[in-house]
């Protein structure tokens, strides 16, 4: 059966509907979620589809590393489980990086949807769990295998019938059992709220399924970003990075941007090959940083679904950083991944300068892993992130301190603090840590850290971790702005390299210097009012303005 | 007993409600605000109000809009802040989270006080409340110095784990009293005594900022109501809904940043409670914005999630986070100017972006040509083009039929009429979706709820918004267009404190919470206004608790009972009960962590009695009008009925159209309405009405 083609008051009210039972779902998932990484990184998702496994609605604020795998991951769980195979009261559930989001952590768990006896569409979600088995949150896993259970793509419920088989065997495979069970429950809670949502529409419309309001949706949404593509000039734009990962190690990321005009191909040919450590990229990841980096700078008035999907197409030899095969290890793929829209952005900097931002000294996320004894025995194991400064923007400086691409905010010292036996000594701006320019980058972060000591103190000793980057290879600036300073790491006042473990007793201390946000366009064209507010404020020098604004800016500014 | 004033200063217009306790009797009035000096409005209008009886008022309740002002127009003090060596950069760092992580132009809110006014102390206190280092007393005299060079008017103060143990706080203010003694000085402690530097600093920055500004305009507001002869006690209305002195105004102008939404929705909720509702959302809808509040068993929903000067508008996280007990509104930007366009993909939106006051609606007849709710209202027959604002402004249907028309029913290929009731429909879809976002949010269903409706556009647009919300029964009260200062004159005198206490349930000792209890309950006390008989206080107790290793907390009602008599079992009882209602689910093998204490004492408050309007239980209407009817789908005949003529015990089966000076009431033809004691409207929306 046909439907009417869909007025647009119709449109634009079921449109918003779809929109806001993803919101919805979403809602509820983050607040019941104990995960914390779903809780504080948005490390989740949850999505609708249409009966032909078409993107229609997805949570905006998930994590730029969920932004687009959730179809490829849909259609190889119904490759396993063909829709004709599908009853009502079905749950399927996977977590293959390949087919998904790039590490176990997350397990996606998918709803088909009936009405009436007939499918009409999937309720997807995505978490990251707290725990999953294998090897803890490290880079050492040296295959797929260490890194904790691999689930097939099974049926969770069959007939609305609960598999505990499967759930047993997740079960008795990951540590926190409970707390991953609950979030699992809270996932097909989710998936069935979005379930009775989408139920609703054809029941309060009389329609049948979905796929009139799809086809609408797709075929609008496509021609929107079709347009804007068509907007930027044609041509292949290029750029080549080269990323610090650990122990003196480092991957080179090549990318080539083509905008042939209604279609933006992205191919990431001839970047490093896989490597040992856990920090491998699978294509469905690397894609989904890509996916964000291209939308965030089309800055479209409608959330991403497959129509927007369809312009960009991206590509990446298999065996490589980008596009690991099986069993690479690839539970911190972020390490590599956080930097793909800075690289895309640098590739087309100066063909669509408007549209980007410059590169931040908040990516990668820089933090560190605690792990140790309270005096009384309990144990404590947080991870406690800092941001570099966001770059330069094409009007407007950077801001400081602000995470990106990833969203991870700090932790208030005083909630650090009253769970783990240190003194924080200082979170500060880091003066000069800027890249300077026109737009100048947000300045970076220095924090700094003291292990207390005797009842105040740790049981034994703190085991930490410490994440960062851009020690070696610094953040770049853009169109004639210029790069921030490299990261700095210093243990007891001793300069330390990046992917180290050490161990910390009282009185011991850290540093953490968290680099600026690159420079946006020629220095020499920043004003003076602004080089002077920033030297009131005592963000920067006078050598740094001498050095990077010019003498004569500075005898000016002496006047203030 | 005397007479009762409520003034509330708004941006168009200063309200007033002057009742007469002995006998309900009450009269309102309304004029200009006059931005310049606000307080000139208050003491005209009182002076016309009270006309002779100035000398029997007892008590005056204003509310203000000074102080959120002062913050977004950055018209506050030039302020300093001292804090702890290492971290003056906490109020400009925040929380280094990005509001919305699409936008790559992502901006927040300069601080309000500036870097070179930021200094640093030498000293540390533990999280456990114990003295680590001293505090460094001869740098502290340099940098009051310092701080009073550069011509600072008020001082914040804002030390690492002051809410644990203040004692340093403190004598940065003895110091700063020695050096500057006139300089006002707000200490995190004591404006809020509450865990997380950033909110605590940025609150208490809010505090200072607005103080000296505050603390002019309310002597000038007591000379002028002195000038009248007004005796009586003047109250000011806070942010959480309940009144206190100006004393505390004055010391905690943050309390009163927000009072005009908060009174609004008080004065909703009074008459929904003597109509005998107990679930009530409040729904108030004027020009630029719709506001909800949920009010349950006359409680109304509270929150200290609070932001002001946002950078957008409608989005959380890009403001000043303000972390005191204000009232829990969900604003979204739906009004009668939201403005009707059509997407870039081809459908119709409403909102967010209003036609403001001027050039205003199409149908203003001031030039504008852009498509409001007010237009489409008009088109549909909802509004009376000779009755509007009781007949002091015509309307201009042909501006806005060609408005409609052109922008949006011509390029979309629909009639006038299709295009008007599909504005009507997005934008009370619009409020639907976040008022169901809003509810669920707090583990309630709102088919259980009585919408209040209130605002210029409230009645209009509450009877359609009840049906897609799967509400059944729609409250107006009477004299909507006050609704803010009638809601001062029925609101409690209350305080509320803070303090964070964070220990495991299992290992608390009950003892030492209930001391903190007891310490807040005379910090309560003192701070009630003279006229209060603080041996009469009542006392609502809540804990922020939260699963250890879970991040949010979760309000939970504490009993009365001293916490000296209860188990930790006992506890997790209370946690679950609200746990469950919240999420649907407890995790009886997790640890439960108290984090925050909050107590509010009110006083109690003698019972107003609103006289009931006059009129008859059986009105004839006073026309008839062709008016959309969206269950019927077209035009229908809709008697109309002037609202001073219906009295208590009226009652008639929609279509109706009630119109009164400061809205209109339209019920469709699946509506019943009935009058009640107070002269509030009572619709019943019938389930299968034709």
């Amino acid at each position: 059966m046909t439907q009417m083609k869909l007025d647009p008051i119709t449109l634009e009210m079921f449109w918003r509907r779809l929109n806001s039972t993803v919101d919805e779902l979403a809602a509820t998932l983050k607040r019941t979620s104990f995960s914390t990484v779903v809780r504080d990184v948005n490390d989740y998702a949850t999505a609708i589809f249409d009966r032909d496994a078409r993107l229609l609605a997805q949570s905006p604020d998930s994590t730029p590393g969920l932004c687009g795998p959730l179809g490829h991951m849909l259609r190889c769980m119904l490759e396993a489980n063909p829709p004709e195979s599908l009853v009502e009261g079905d749950v399927l559930i996977g977590n293959n990086p390949w087919d998904g989001s790039g590490h176990h952590n997350d397990i996606t768990v998918t709803t088909p949807v009936f009405y009436d006896g007939n499918l009409i569409g999937y309720t997807v979600s995505c978490c990251h769990h707290v725990d999953i088995g294998g090897r803890r949150a490290t880079t050492e896993s040296r295959d797929n295998y260490e890194e904790g259970l691999r689930i097939p793509h099974l049926k969770i419920f069959k007939a609305g019938e609960l598999n505990t088989d499967v759930l047993a065997f997740i079960e008795h495979n990951v540590r926190s059992a409970g707390t991953v069970i609950g979030d699992l429950r809270a996932q097909f809670a989710a998936n069935h709220v979005g379930c009775e949502r989408m139920k609703g529409i054809c029941s309060e419309r009389g329609w049948p399924d979905l796929q009139g309001l799809a086809d609408e949706i797709i075929t609008r949404s496509e021609a929107l970003a079709r347009a804007e593509v068509a907007k930027l000039p044609d041509g292949t734009y290029r750029h080549e990075a080269v990323i610090d990962i650990e122990n003196g190690e480092e991957v080179t990321i090549k990318c080539k941007v083509t905008i042939d005009g209604e279609a933006i191909e992205i191919d990431y040919g001839g970047s490093s090959p896989q490597v040992k450590s856990a920090v491998n990229c699978t294509l469905t990841y690397a894609s989904s940083y890509t996916t964000f980096a291209v939308n965030a700078a089309l800055d479209l008035p409608i959330k991403i679904n497959e129509g927007t999907l369809r312009v960009l197409t991206i590509k990446a030899d298999p065996g490589t950083i980008l596009n690991c095969t099986f069993p690479a290890p690839t539970f911190a793929r972020t390490a590599i991944g956080n930097h793909l829209a800075e690289i895309v952005y640098c590739a087309v900097a100066d063909a669509i300068p408007e549209r980007i931002v410059s590169g931040s000294g908040s990516t990668p996320m820089w933090g560190q892993y605690l792990f140790g004894k309270k005096q009384d025995g309990t144990p404590f194991a947080p991870l406690n992130c800092i941001n570099g400064g966001m770059g330069a923007r094409p009007d407007s400086d950077g801001v400081s301190c602000l995470t990106f691409p990833v969203n991870v905010g700090n932790t208030p010292v005083e909630v650090l603090e009253s769970e783990v036996p240190i003194l924080v000594k200082k979170r500060a701006l880091w003066r000069d840590s800027a890249g300077p320019g026109e737009y100048r980058g947000g300045f970076g972060q220095e924090f700094e850290v003291e292990v207390l000591g005797e009842d105040l103190g740790p049981l034994d000793d703190v085991l930490v971790s410490f994440r960062g980057g851009r020690f070696v290879h610094p953040v770049p600036g853009v169109q004639g702005g210029g790069g921030a300073p490299n990261g700095e790491l210093y243990v007891n006042g001793e300069r330390q390299e990046p992917g180290i473990q050490r161990t910390l007793g009282p009185g011991d201390s850290f540093l953490c210097r968290a680099p600026g946000g690159g420079g946006f366009g020629d220095p020499a064209k920043r004003p003076e009012a602004s080089i002077r507010r920033d030297l009131r404020a005592g963000l920067v020098s006078e050598q740094y303005v001498a050095t990077y604004y010019g003498e004569a800016t500075l005898a000016d500014a002496g006047d203030d | 007993m005397g007479l009762s004033l409520g003034s509330d200063i708004g941006g168009t217009f200063t309200d007033f409600a002057l009742v007469d306790v002995d006998t309900g009797e009450i009269r309102i009035h309304k004029r200009l605000t006059t931005p310049a000096d606000p307080s000139e409005a208050v003491e005209r209008g009182v002076a016309s109000l009270l006309d002779g009886d100035a000398g029997r008022l007892d008590t005056h309740i204003h509310g203000t809009t000074l102080v959120i002002n002062a913050v977004i127009e950055r018209k506050g003090a030039r302020t300093g802040l001292i804090t702890t060596e290492g971290f003056r950069d906490v109020i400009e760092i925040g929380r280094e989270k990005r509001y919305d992580g699409w936008d790559l132009k992502i901006s927040f809110p300069e601080p309000l006080i500036e870097r070179a006014l930021r200094l640093e102390v030498a000293e540390r206190v533990h999280a456990d409340g114990r003295i680590l280092s001293p505090l460094d007393r001869d740098t502290l005299r340099d940098v009051v110095t310092a701080l009073v060079r550069e011509g600072v008017e008020s001082i914040a103060v804002c030390l690492l784990h002051a809410y644990k143990n203040p004692i340093h706080e403190q004598a940065v203010r003895a110091i700063i009293e020695e050096t500057a003694p006139e300089l006002p000085v707000s200490l995190s402690s004591e404006v809020l005594p509450e865990i997380n530097e950033y909110e605590r600093v940025s609150t208490t920055a809010v505090n200072a900022y607005t103080k000296p500004t505050a603390a002019r305009y309310l002597a000038r507001l007591e000379e002028r109501m002195a000038g009248l002869g007004a005796g009586g006690e003047l109250l000011l209305m806070q942010s959480s809904g309940g009144i206190n002195s100006v004393d505390t105004a004055r010391d905690f102008p943050v309390r009163i940043i927000e009072s005009g939404p908060a009174a609004g929705a008080l004065g909703a909720a009074h008459y929904a409670r003597l109509a005998g509702l107990d679930h009530v959302l409040s729904f108030d809808m004027g020009g630029t914005t719709a506001k909800m509040c949920l009010v349950r068993e006359g409680r109304v929903s509270r929150t200290t999630e609070f932001e002001v000067a946002h950078v957008h508008r409608f989005k959380r996280g890009s403001g000043i986070p303000v972390r005191v007990p204000v009232l829990d509104l969900m604003e979204i930007g739906a009004g009668g100017g939201s403005v009707a366009h059509i997407s870039e993909v081809g459908t119709l939106q409403v909102g967010p972006e209003s036609a403001g006051a001027d050039p205003g609606p199409a149908c203003y007849g001031q030039g504008g040509t852009k498509p409001s709710v007010s237009d489409a209202d008009l088109v549909l027959g909802y509004l009376d083009p000779d009755h509007f604002l009781g007949g002091a402004m015509s309307l201009d249907t042909v501006a806005a039929e060609a408005a409609i028309r052109e922008t949006v029913a011509e390029p979309l290929d629909l009639d006038v009429t299709e295009a008007a009731f599909g504005i009507h429909g997005i934008v009370n879809e619009n409020m639907a979706a976040a008022a169901k976002v809003y509810v669920t949010e707090h583990g309630e269903d709102p088919a259980f709820y009585t919408l209040v409706a209130f605002g210029g556009c409230g009645p209009v647009h509450a009877v359609d918004l009840a049906r897609r919300l799967g509400i059944r029964r729609v409250l107006i009260p009477p004299r909507a267009g006050v609704a803010s200062a009638i809601g001062m004159v029925v609101a409690p005198v209350s305080y509320d404190t803070v303090r964070t206490n964070r220990v495991r349930v299992e290992s608390a000792a009950f003892g030492d919470l209930e001391t903190l209890f007891t310490a807040m309950a005379s910090e309560c006390s003192a701070r009630m206004p003279a006229s209060v008989d603080t041996a009469h206080l009542s006392f609502e107790r809540v804990a922020d608790m939260r699963y250890v290793g879970q991040g949010y907390n979760v309000s939970i009602p504490l009993p009365d009972t001293p916490l000296s008599d209860v188990s930790p079992e006992e506890v997790r009882g209370w946690f679950d009960e609200t746990y469950r209602k919240l999420y649907g689910r407890t995790y009886d093998d997790l640890e439960l962590e108290f984090i925050n204490l909050r107590l509010t004492a009110t006083a109690p408050i003698g019972e107003v009695r609103l006289a009931a309007v006059a009129g008859k239980a059986t009105a004839d209407p006073v026309a008839q009008r062709e008016a959309y009817c969206p269950v019927a789908g077209r035009f229908i005949t809709h008697p109309v009925y002037e609202r001073s003529d219906l009295a208590t015990g009226f009652s008639c089966d929609g279509p109706i159209i009630v119109q009164e000076n400061e809205s209109t009431t339209i019920i469709g033809s699946d509506g019943r309405l009935a009058v009640d004691a107070q002269g509030s409207l009572l619709i019943e929306i019938v389930e299968d009405a034709a």
